[in-house]
């Protein structure tokens, strides 16, 4: 471990709020109505990493099995939650949560599992240390993904109505009625990460790296790490849209092929 | 055309049934109804569009054992207000070459082929789509107000064209809100309500 080569202190944290203040000022002042909402959003920032700073230490202290499995699954279920609450028109019912939460599922503990058993090998092959923040980065990634490919599938259905049944009634298979979209909303999804691929390095450090950077570790090292992760949630981030695009057009049809809108969830209030 | 017999047996759909009433090969069956009746939700029942009780027969084949595309195909249903997909309406056609007679006879000229869809007018749209579906060769096709948005003359030669499909053996299932149209072109009518069809006698 690299002891950390500048030392941080809560004043230094309160310093770095100081910008925000400045802005709330300014928004008192020309009336944006901007100074609560991220006021309040700081200040749940730092509740809520502050509690996950002790969760963590606990975690990595005790080293339990259970307790890591435990922490697995309650961030694989607030994944699944917060991807639907993001999808305008999601699948009504259970189904709206459990086809997202199913695709989110798979793909993070498939890569999860794989880069613990195959390129890091921590001991034992659960440290918390390792499984819980490598997760927390795939969901990140996962989570937006899957969002945007069921919400883009489900609100061209809506759309394309009319053309799609159009397609149908010439005798067209539902997939094929459906491939343009299927095609639309795989690309959407994953277009950020694309991107992010992309730009990273040029324009933008990624986080991970730069903190590691910050606390002493050599730049080599560093990157080495922030490549395996990139490829990582690159890797579960299009697993998971796969699954779950597929998943939600499954739910789209039935065994007569028919384009079954009526299993959407209604407008959010 | 052999053309089987097309019968609809005790079909419910979202807003009415028991729909009952058969055709005989070759006839052309109109429906009347007020807005909001279930005309149309009657038509998608009858393409298998939209989940429903009840069993379509085509011959001897049943609509649930018939494989939906291939249904469609038999049974071609032409919405109000067809879809779209492509940009061009050729796009839309497996051949529009082959079907320059039929574009003459609505009153269309062979080279609208090319014409950008997002720039025809509603009458056109129509009759392209009536030809899209006609040019499948289905036994049965399902008309939802065909000449709805057409001039008079336009939709005398729209109606006498699809007499011709008839003549040709396809059996013609037509909804209409023009009492006129449907005494020129029936066979046999049909009052469409909550509870059933009723049939009209000969007048």
């Amino acid at each position: 471990m690299h002891e950390p080569s500048l030392h941080l202190t809560y004043g230094d944290l309160a310093l770095a709020s100081l910008l925000l203040l400045v802005h709330a000022g300014l928004s008192i002042r020309f009336q944006l109505k901007l100074a609560r909402p991220l006021l309040i959003a700081a200040v749940r920032m730092v509740v809520q990493l502050s509690l996950l700073a002790v969760i963590l230490q606990w975690l990595f202290d005790t080293e339990s099995a259970l307790a890591t499995a435990l922490t697995v699954l309650v961030m694989l279920g607030f994944a699944a939650w917060e991807t639907w609450r993001r999808i305008a028109r999601p699948l009504a019912g259970r189904t709206g949560y459990l086809v997202p939460g199913a695709a989110i599922a798979v793909a993070g503990l498939t890569t999860l599992g794989y880069a613990l058993l195959t390129q890091l090998s921590p001991t034992p092959w659960y440290a918390p240390r390792y499984a819980v923040p490598i997760l927390g980065m795939i969901l990140g990634s996962v989570m937006n993904a899957v969002a945007l490919g069921i919400d883009n599938l489900t609100q061209n259905a809506l759309r394309e109505r009319v053309n799609i049944e159009a397609q149908l009634l010439l005798g067209r298979r539902f997939e094929d009625a459906m491939r343009t979209h299927l095609q639309r909303a795989m690309r959407t999804a994953l277009l950020p990460t694309l991107n992010l691929m992309a730009a990273t390095g040029l324009v933008m450090m990624p986080g991970m790296m730069t903190g590691q950077i910050l606390t002493g570790t050599s730049p080599h090292e560093a990157i080495k790490y922030q490549m395996m992760i990139i490829l990582l949630v690159a890797g579960a981030t299009a697993l998971a849209v796969f699954l779950a695009v597929m998943g939600t057009l499954r739910y789209l049809t039935d065994d007569r092929e028919r384009l079954r809108l009526d299993r959407l969830a209604g407008e959010r209030k | 055309m052999v053309v089987p017999p097309f019968r609809c047996d005790s079909v419910f759909t979202a807003v009415g049934g028991p729909f009952n009433f058969a055709a005989a090969p070759g006839a052309c069956l109109t429906f009347m109804g007020p807005s909001g009746v279930g005309k149309s939700l009657l038509l998608r029942a009858l393409a298998d569009l939209d989940p429903h009780r009840g069993e379509v027969f085509l011959g001897a084949v049943s609509q649930s054992a018939c494989p939906p595309h291939d249904w469609r195909r038999q049974v071609a249903y032409v919405p109000a207000a067809a879809g779209w997909w492509a940009e061009t309406v050729a796009e839309h056609f497996g051949d529009l070459a082959s079907l320059t007679d039929d574009l003459v006879a609505l009153g269309l000229p062979p080279e609208c082929g090319a014409w950008p869809v997002a720039r025809l007018s509603s009458g056109e749209r129509q009759r392209l789509a009536l030809l899209r579906a006609v040019a499948l060769h289905s036994p049965v096709l399902l008309l939802d107000e065909p000449t709805a948005n057409l001039d008079a003359d336009t939709s005398l030669a729209v109606e006498n064209w699809l007499l011709a499909q008839k003549r040709a053996g396809v059996t013609l299932i037509w909804v209409t809100h023009d009492a006129a149209q449907a005494q020129r072109v029936a066979d046999r009518r049909f009052a469409l309500e909550h509870g059933g069809v009723f049939e009209a006698p000969h007048a």
